[in-house]
């Protein structure tokens, strides 16, 4: 039998390594894309437009102006003269808030509560709400900016109450806040699973599609050992683009890895494996190659999706809650987080990677009886 | 060129499509459906976040302190840790994101006119949501500390100056309307994607060089073909327009017309790209890997579906060579901002522009090829 499994990684190898250009893909595509997409998420948002009708034109308005300009996540774009002219620059996606400051806003500001009883004055935030995200963010610094200016205004009122409750905050792991540590390991998730999926999903798709699927199934091969000589390619794809990627995060982005590496590869293997298992089924259920890719494209926006990297999944509704824990990048993801930041041992991540486990070994069950089946 | 050829062309693509179910199901049903799993995903209004207590105070003012932070559920308490011990273990287990350490004594030194300390031990991994929930803590417990005691000191710096915010094209700010609109983006890749393996596949079998030896000449072929796949993908977009006005609710400001004609030239732009990586790969496993690679997973992050567009040089011109960063203004200026022709026209003719050079190059590449 191990005779045979190696005759058949040997064609499947001689098959990869004659496909040279999906071979140099394969080796260096993945440490672009690590370097590109790392370089360009871990940036904060910062330098949001933001146009200005400034009705007040007092030295307050202006220091309003500069408080504005001064937060890191807006930038001014422009004082316009009138509202409407600020809300065409919405419309363009020229700017993605108008503050207007109202005429009046150095006397209301320098003196609380003075005006309560007049009509009361209002800075008015409109914002682009077409994507929330970043119009929370907009909202949230531009409202600091007109606190901070008013409380500076009226003699610093507002820091009388803040001493009453001290927190003192402790910031664990990641002390710094670098949003690197949190993407690049992530990063380094996707690619190993990018790799290993293209490979391993078309492998049957194009023996089938191409006629040698018959020839294969003319030879003394069990289902099993078929399954075993697909899937080896794609595991040493994966675990060496694992391997470079991870050294590129450490060496090349300065990311710790707290935990054991031995945990880490152990479980990389896992997680490749599972994924070959999803790869193979795909393969075997698909009768052309184009409709392999397709189902792999559509599994990977899932997966992407209930990865919990793009958007956290905490309350996610039933159903979507079951698929998501049946996604090994969802895991593996955290997995890796884990023990490479919170120096996470095998005691802390083991559920996520008895998840995997499981979800590994039902879809290789899968594949196997699947391929069985078409053989008949 | 001659039109007979081409809906020759046509007529053979669009039988391969419909003999094949599930390659129809594929490039025409499948986007509306992962547009709908998507959006949910997507659209969570994100802010929730678990603490894990540890009030050693016990008294009322503590239990009340709690219970303000979590009122309105952006906090939720998943843990109260009784016992002594390393309280880090909960942000290691990913039970909580943050434990929160009320001292003996917090309600005394409070009530007394002290400031009284409470810890906050945060798991800073995510450091965007880590500061983000951290700033939302302090405000609560500012928020709180004039209730405490001196309940006269001056609550309120704003008094004669309040701030009126309004957002537009999404009052509410729900994700799921900003969302939606820009996952179609992501989704409508998939007929662009099938149109390009269609091509890598006739290399790939053969039955390309069964097409040389007939009349049909290069742009006859191309088009015949874009043709299939073009309608292919305007009626997916027509089904994910559905799907986001029935199922979501998302509004259509904008015309019907223009999103028809938008979409399609979204279309022309992605199979535009798709037919350049066709006509350089042998197979389609590599146009799978190339596409996925430099075109699909890239969207996700670099064409302002969540953030906004970089600025650093590089990130910045491979998102303007993705149609899907131009399809995403486009898509989310016709639903939510109301917007015509004229007002997307640059993104508008970004993708004509892209899609023209794509099929101008892939056309050069396969005249080679037939000569």
């Amino acid at each position: 039998m191990l005779l045979r499994i190696r005759n058949l990684i040997r064609k499947e190898l001689i098959q990869l390594g004659r496909d040279v250009m999906l071979t140099v893909f394969i080796v260096t595509l993945p440490a672009l894309q690590l370097i590109l997409l790392a370089r360009s998420t871990t940036a904060s948002i910062v330098g949001l437009d933001v146009a200005v009708v400034d009705r007040d034109r007092t030295s307050a308005s202006r220091r309003l102006l500069e408080a504005l300009g001064n937060k890191e996540e807006l930038e001014i774009y422009g004082l316009c003269p009138t509202v409407n002219e600020a809300n065409r620059l919405l419309d363009r996606g020229a700017a993605i808030l108008t503050v207007v400051i109202p005429e009046g806003f150095s006397r209301a500001a320098s003196m609380p509560g003075s005006s309560r009883a007049t009509e009361p004055l209002a800075v008015q935030l409109i914002v682009d709400g077409s994507n929330d995200l970043i119009a929370d963010i907009a909202l949230g610094a531009a409202r600091q900016a007109v606190t901070d200016v008013v409380a500076d205004a009226a003699g610093g009122v507002g820091s009388s109450t803040a001493s009453l409750v001290d927190l003192r905050t402790t910031v664990r792991f990641n002390p710094t806040f670098d949003v690197k540590l949190f993407t690049v390991p992530a990063q380094v998730g996707f690619i190993v699973y990018q790799v290993t999926l293209a490979v391993a999903s078309i492998g049957l798709a194009r023996e089938r599609e191409l006629g040698t699927l018959e020839q294969l199934m003319v030879m003394p091969l069990t289902r099993l050992e078929l399954v075993i000589g697909k899937a080896l390619p794609a595991l040493i794809a994966g675990m060496l683009n694992f391997l470079v990627m991870l050294a590129v995060a450490v060496w090349g982005f300065g990311v710790p890895v707290r935990g054991s590496v031995w945990l880490l590869l152990g479980l990389t293997l896992l997680f490749v494996m599972a994924e070959i298992g999803f790869g193979i089924v795909i393969s075997g259920l698909a009768q052309t190659q184009q409709q392999a890719i397709l189902f792999v494209f559509a599994l990977a926006m899932l997966d992407m999706a209930f990865s919990g990297y793009l958007v956290p999944i905490k309350s996610l509704p039933a159903g979507l809650a079951l698929l998501a824990r049946a996604a090994p990048l969802n895991h593996y993801l955290t997995i890796m987080r884990s023990v490479m930041l919170r120096g996470a041992g095998l005691r802390a991540v083991w559920p996520h990677a008895a998840a995997m486990a499981v979800v590994g070994l039902v879809v290789t069950a899968l594949a196997v009886r699947n391929v069985s089946r078409r053989l008949d | 060129m001659s039109l007979h050829r081409l809906l020759v062309v046509a007529r053979k693509e669009f039988r391969h499509l419909t003999r094949d179910l599930r390659l129809l199901f594929l490039v025409t049903v499948a986007p509306g459906l992962l547009l709908i799993t998507l959006s949910y995903v997507f659209a969570l209004d994100v802010g929730q976040v678990d603490i894990a207590v540890r009030d050693l105070d016990q008294t009322a003012l503590s239990r009340d302190l709690v219970s303000h932070i979590t009122a309105d559920g952006d906090f939720t308490v998943v843990a109260r840790v009784q016992e002594e011990g390393n309280v880090e273990r909960f942000l290691i287990n990913r039970t909580a994101d943050m434990v929160l350490v009320i001292p003996r004594g917090f309600s005394a030194r409070a009530l007394s006119g002290e400031p009284a300390q409470i810890q906050c031990i945060v798991d800073g991994v995510d450091a965007l949501s880590a500061s983000q929930s951290l700033g939302l803590l302090e405000s609560r417990v500012q928020a709180f500390a004039p209730r405490m005691g001196d309940a006269t000191a001056g609550l309120s710096p704003v008094a004669g100056l309040s701030i009126e915010e309004r957002a537009w094209y999404n009052e509410a700010l729900k994700s799921v309307i900003s969302m939606v609109p820009g996952l179609m983006a992501v989704v409508l890749c998939m007929p662009a994607l099938a149109f390009a393996l269609a091509l890598a596949r006739e290399k790939e079998m053969g039955s390309f060089e069964g097409l040389i030896v007939t009349p049909v000449r290069g742009v006859e072929y191309l088009i015949g073909k874009l043709l299939v796949y073009e309608v292919g993908g305007v009626l997916s977009g027509v089904l994910a327009l559905l799907v986001a006005t029935w199922w979501f609710e998302v509004p259509l400001r904008g015309a019907f017309s223009d999103f028809l004609l938008l979409t399609a030239d979204y279309m022309l732009a992605s199979t535009g790209i798709s037919l350049v990586v066709a006509s350089v790969v042998r197979n389609q496993q590599t146009a799978m890997f190339l596409i996925l690679m430099i075109f699909f997973v890239p969207s996700f992050f670099l064409a302002g579906l969540l953030r906004p567009v970089a600025e650093e040089p590089i990130p910045r011109a491979l998102a303007h060579a993705l149609p899907s960063t131009h399809f995403i203004s486009i898509s989310r200026g016709l639903f939510l901002k109301g917007l015509g022709l004229s007002a997307l026209r640059d993104q508008a003719l970004s993708l004509l522009g892209i899609g023209l050079v794509c099929q101008a190059i892939s056309l050069i590449l396969f005249e080679k090829k037939l000569a």
